[in-house]
């Protein structure tokens, strides 16, 4: 143990306040340090001294009007008594009936009866969350093959299976899809629609890409 | 008995503590006035929270935690806190000891008991109490800790900062070396 170290505990080793290993390893370091010694003397003596003079210095008496004041007072506070059985069933009855209700409440919200109000705003806020393009928003991006399905699915109908498409005034023919370079490639890279007048035998054809831009033919 | 609604048992209860908890209070904020009022409030107190003494407790260390606490809160009402009191302690104390003073805490006691006053004074709060509880009240760390709601750790740092303050200020101003002669 060091002499800086036993420097920092000897005011607590004056009054043996410290661990009793700890009292014996400072013990251990004094009997071979008499600088450390005459330091803990000097510490003792000044512990002593100010012990003395709080016991000589401070004869404070309680006078007897401020005593007979105290009493006097305590005479007029209620007395202290333990709480009643009333209110120890009531304090009972309260709680009770509020486990009930946060349990109801809790078991609604879980079934979905009372809608949270965070839960609201969450639904609401869904529709700004949105994967389509501002129209004025720079130059378009291209699409992925999936969004480019779900586009089409939105503006041809939810049924996928109608062979053909009917204007106004002309016979759609039916959907031709591109040449698929492979299998897992499920769209064409441009669609081609063909509208046939009966009357006149105008024929127009339409050609979109994969945007759906329209870079079409007429005949 | 007094929770049976014997209010003079109570008076009796408390008459072996009314010396030690009027000096720990004068200690405490270094005034006779508030001390008789720190005191007072401290057995009013302890008439109010009567129910809530734990039995196993000791009833004078219980008396000592409400009286630190009274004391706490006049010092801190009144914004006498450490700054204040040490800076009017230190220079009464600088001026000329016991000498010239109205000052109750100089005219009170000998030329030691203004020592004490000084040295005190330049304690924080923290540190005074427990200095106050363990070395002039006589009460163990463990004890101290209590009363205070605090660790025994952070009572003996603060015992240690204390005494070493207190030593330094002692050899400082040369009151030991006046003393011995």
């Amino acid at each position: 143990m060091t002499c800086r170290l036993v420097k920092a505990l000897l005011p607590l080793y004056v009054s043996l306040d410290l661990s009793p290993c700890l009292n014996k390893r400072i013990e251990a370091h004094l009997a071979s340090c008499p600088r450390c010694q005459k330091e803990l003397k000097a510490f003792g003596a000044a512990l002593k001294t100010i012990k003395e003079a709080a016991q000589q210095g401070e004869t404070l008496e309680w006078r007897a009007a401020s005593w007979s004041s105290l009493l006097n007072q305590i005479n007029q506070e209620e007395t202290p008594r333990k709480p009643s059985a009333t209110l120890k069933r009531r304090w009972a009855l309260a709680s009770s009936l509020a486990v009930i209700l946060i349990g109801f409440i809790a078991f609604s919200i879980y079934k979905g009866k009372i809608a949270l109000p965070w839960a609201t705003l969450t639904s609401r806020a869904t529709p700004f969350i949105t994967h389509e393009q501002p129209i004025d928003a720079g130059p378009k991006k291209e699409l992925s093959k999936k969004e480019t399905q779900e586009k089409m699915t939105m503006l041809l109908g939810e049924n996928k299976g109608r062979p053909e498409l009917r204007r106004a005034r002309g016979k759609a023919e039916p959907l031709k899809a591109a040449p698929e370079s492979n299998e897992t490639n499920l769209l064409p890279d441009s669609l081609t629609i063909n509208l046939v007048s009966q009357e006149s035998g105008l024929e127009i054809t339409l050609v979109l890409n994969r945007n759906f831009d329209w870079k079409g033919v007429v005949k | 008995m007094v929770l049976a609604g014997h209010k003079e048992a109570f008076a009796e209860l408390i008459y072996p503590y009314r010396q030690s908890i009027l000096r720990l209070a004068y200690r405490l904020t270094g005034d006779q006035e508030e001390a008789f009022d720190v005191a007072q409030e401290t057995f009013l107190r302890s008439f109010r929270y009567l129910r809530r003494f734990d039995l196993k407790r000791s009833f004078r260390n219980w008396l000592f935690q409400i009286a630190t606490n009274a004391a706490r809160d006049l010092i801190r009402r009144q914004r006498k806190e450490n700054d204040g009191i040490a800076a009017l302690a230190v220079s009464i104390y600088q001026q000329k000891e016991g000498v010239g003073t109205n000052t109750l805490a100089v005219e009170s006691g000998p030329k030691l008991t203004i020592h004490l006053r000084a040295c005190l004074s330049s304690l924080s709060p923290k540190e005074r109490q427990v200095f106050i509880l363990r070395d002039l009240e006589g009460l163990s760390i463990k004890e101290t800790a209590s009363v205070l709601s605090s660790s025994s750790i952070s009572v003996r740092v603060n015992l240690a900062r204390a005494r070493r303050k207190i030593r330094e200020m002692l050899e400082k101003n040369d009151i030991l070396r006046r003393l011995e002669s």
